[in-house]
């Protein structure tokens, strides 16, 4: 990021190659749609670039770039939310579900081996079950599970304490654990409303 | 620390996921870890909550298209380059409303100037009636303009109060 910082342009590109995939998946889980997440992470990385003059050596870089990334999110779900009160019957559960109809279609064709099945359906119960912690659960689980980021660093990242952490990602987890206890125990797929 | 019983389960579940993280310090782990081995409850609630974290890796990790970091830098460079121009924009914007802003002020004092100048002054009157003014006592009691230019003509005003005559 010094180099960033100093105008290097190889160096910029390298930290996009770097980050680019890990930012579409934290922030496709967040918005809930690849393409829009897509635009996201190239929004994120032009205010990096813009703001690379501010960045302070030794500061944790990742820690840098997800707060930027959790703002530029919290203004696209605002967004998204002042749509969908102007377009109430244009909201459907089909952008926030991996689970395709064709994958549907090819279940009951019985082409698609079960495991494969169980796998995808696995999946898409999951991601049913995220939609319903809040953003900031849903975020706070995102930075531990897939960026390893220490109580501390989702701290810096939200603006929060490692206490607060410490309780938000507990509760997310008890939360998540009591929507897929049906799933779990009997394979009903839990019963999510889509905001 | 609350005694109530659902306050120390909060506490518990709390210590247990925080203990998922390898976020205790020795002594908390320490603890926890006695805990475990003494109750089978806590042992379940940990369970769960190793069950709902290890649930989290079957959320899919999305992958971009190689051009992805391409594109990203290209915008990027075409957001900065059209930048200096953005900003060109919105400085001649602001640039307009001053101007504009000026030339309101410059035609208000060009109005205030020719209004002045056209319309007489109130006090440029009174001075050039003023010699009425101050005989407007005698001129009452006189009655007739004519009267006192007769008056005027025979001499019989002297000094010079006597006025111009109106």
């Amino acid at each position: 990021m010094l180099e960033v910082r100093d105008d290097n342009a190889a160096a910029f590109e390298e930290l996009v190659l770097r980050y680019q995939s890990r930012l579409v998946t934290v922030l496709g889980h967040l918005v809930g749609a690849h393409d829009l997440a897509e635009d996201l992470t190239q929004e994120v990385f032009l205010r990096v670039y813009r703001a690379r003059k501010k960045y302070v050596p030794g500061s944790k870089f990742s820690t840098w770039l997800f707060t930027i990334a959790n703002n530029v999110a919290s203004n696209a779900r605002r967004t998204q939310s002042r749509r969908r009160e102007v377009q109430p019957a244009s909201a459907g559960s089909s952008s926030t579900s991996n689970f395709s109809i064709d994958q549907v279609a090819l279940a009951a064709s019985g082409q698609m081996p079960a495991r494969q099945l169980d796998k995808a359906e696995m999946r898409d119960v999951v991601h049913q079950a995220m939609t319903v912690l809040n953003d900031r659960q849903r975020l706070a689980l995102l930075l531990n599970k897939f960026e390893g980021m220490s109580y501390a660093d989702i701290g810096v990242t939200m603006d929060l304490s490692p206490q607060a952490v410490k309780s938000l990602l507990s509760r997310a987890r008890v939360q998540l654990r009591e929507v897929l206890e049906p799933y779990l125990e009997q394979g009903k797929r839990p019963e999510v409303d889509h905001p | 620390m609350s005694n109530s019983p659902s306050a120390e389960r909060t506490e518990l579940i709390e210590q247990l996921s925080a203990y998922i993280d390898g976020e205790l310090d020795a002594e908390a782990r320490q603890q926890i870890e006695q805990r475990l081995l003494a109750d089978e409850r806590t042992r379940d609630v940990l369970r769960q909550l190793e069950q709902a974290n290890a649930l989290l890796d079957e959320l899919p990790r999305s992958d971009v298209e190689p051009s992805f970091t391409e594109t990203t830098v290209s915008m990027i460079a075409l957001a900065e380059a059209q930048e200096p121009s953005r900003r060109l924009w919105q400085h001649s914007r602001w640039l307009v409303w001053t101007l504009r802003g000026g030339g309101l002020l410059i035609a208000l004092a060009c109005g205030f100037g020719v209004v002045a100048a056209v319309r007489p002054a109130p006090n440029e009157i009174l001075l050039r009636d003023l010699p009425v003014i101050e005989n407007l006592e005698p001129y009452r009691h006189a009655g007739s303009i004519e009267f006192l230019r007769r008056l005027k003509a025979r001499k019989l005003f002297a000094g010079p109060e006597s006025g111009d005559g109106r």
